[in-house]
């Protein structure tokens, strides 16, 4: 892989596929070298982003995935529903409380008529360490 | 009973009861609980709030995955139950069970740091 691989996906804006990206996602950390805990809340992440993207967002979703070096990044984007609920508002309590968790950082914004949601997290101390030890 | 089964043929969704008129009723779930399989899970539910107020648990043991809509549907469910009278109890969680409720502070309020031992008892 080059310091960073950008993968791109578009999917309709339907419910079920929420399981193609979540196999993806997960795969990709795979590739990134995350451990499986850390697969398994960015296998939560990605359905949160999932699921505030079709609750705010009309219309096909663009998945952007940035792998790096022992990192993973994760934005998704549509338009925004004509009057979209705001972004803090309680219906995406449980997910911003997630996402806060499972993720090092992420963002859910609504700009200019695109509802965004994205997430990042990278490989931590203990992962690193099971990365040299596979490495020897 | 089988309420209902994923498409997902590697961890197929399933809702069953073992008996819609008992107190409590048990309610045991197995699969991916996601978008996509929440519903089915809120079905069975409402079906078994129907009955009037009573007891709920629900088993969670074999769920390997769920995210904030199965969450949604289970706090819905334990608000409503509570509302009327009755009670609402998660036993059994698997570790992805437990990773949600406590990254999102719920897990007391759902009862589900009790142990399947509990379930009959008192």
């Amino acid at each position: 892989m080059t310091d960073r691989d950008c993968l791109t996906l578009i999917v309709p804006p339907k419910a079920i596929y929420v399981r193609t990206v979540r196999l993806a996602v997960g795969g990709l950390a795979s590739v990134v070298g995350f451990d499986v805990e850390a697969i398994d809340d960015l296998r939560i992440a990605v359905d949160e982003l999932w699921s505030v993207l079709l609750d705010l967002g009309q219309g096909e979703i663009t998945l952007l995935a940035t792998v790096g070096d022992q990192h993973l990044g994760v934005r998704g984007n549509a338009a925004a529903e004509a009057h979209p609920a705001d972004v803090e508002s309680d219906r995406l309590e449980f997910s911003r409380a997630i996402l806060s968790v499972v993720a090092d950082q992420y963002e859910l914004t609504i700009i200019d008529g695109i509802v965004t949601c994205s997430f990042e997290r990278s490989v931590d101390d203990l992962g690193e360490a099971k990365l040299e030890a596979a490495d020897r | 009973m089988a309420e209902n089964a994923g498409r997902d043929t590697q961890h197929p969704f399933e809702v069953a009861i073992d008996d819609v008129d008992a107190d409590p009723i048990e309610v045991s779930v197995r699969g991916e609980l996601d978008l996509v399989s929440a519903p089915s899970l809120g079905e069975a539910l409402d079906k078994a709030l129907a009955k009037g107020p009573r007891s709920i648990v629900v088993r969670l043991a074999d769920v390997s995955f769920m995210d904030s809509s199965g969450l949604r549907v289970l706090v819905r469910c334990s608000n409503d139950v509570h509302a009327a009278g009755g009670s609402f109890q998660i036993l059994g969680m698997s570790a992805a069970v437990r990773r949600v409720l406590e990254v999102t502070g719920l897990i007391e309020q759902l009862s589900a740091s009790r142990t399947g031992d509990e379930v009959g008892q008192g």
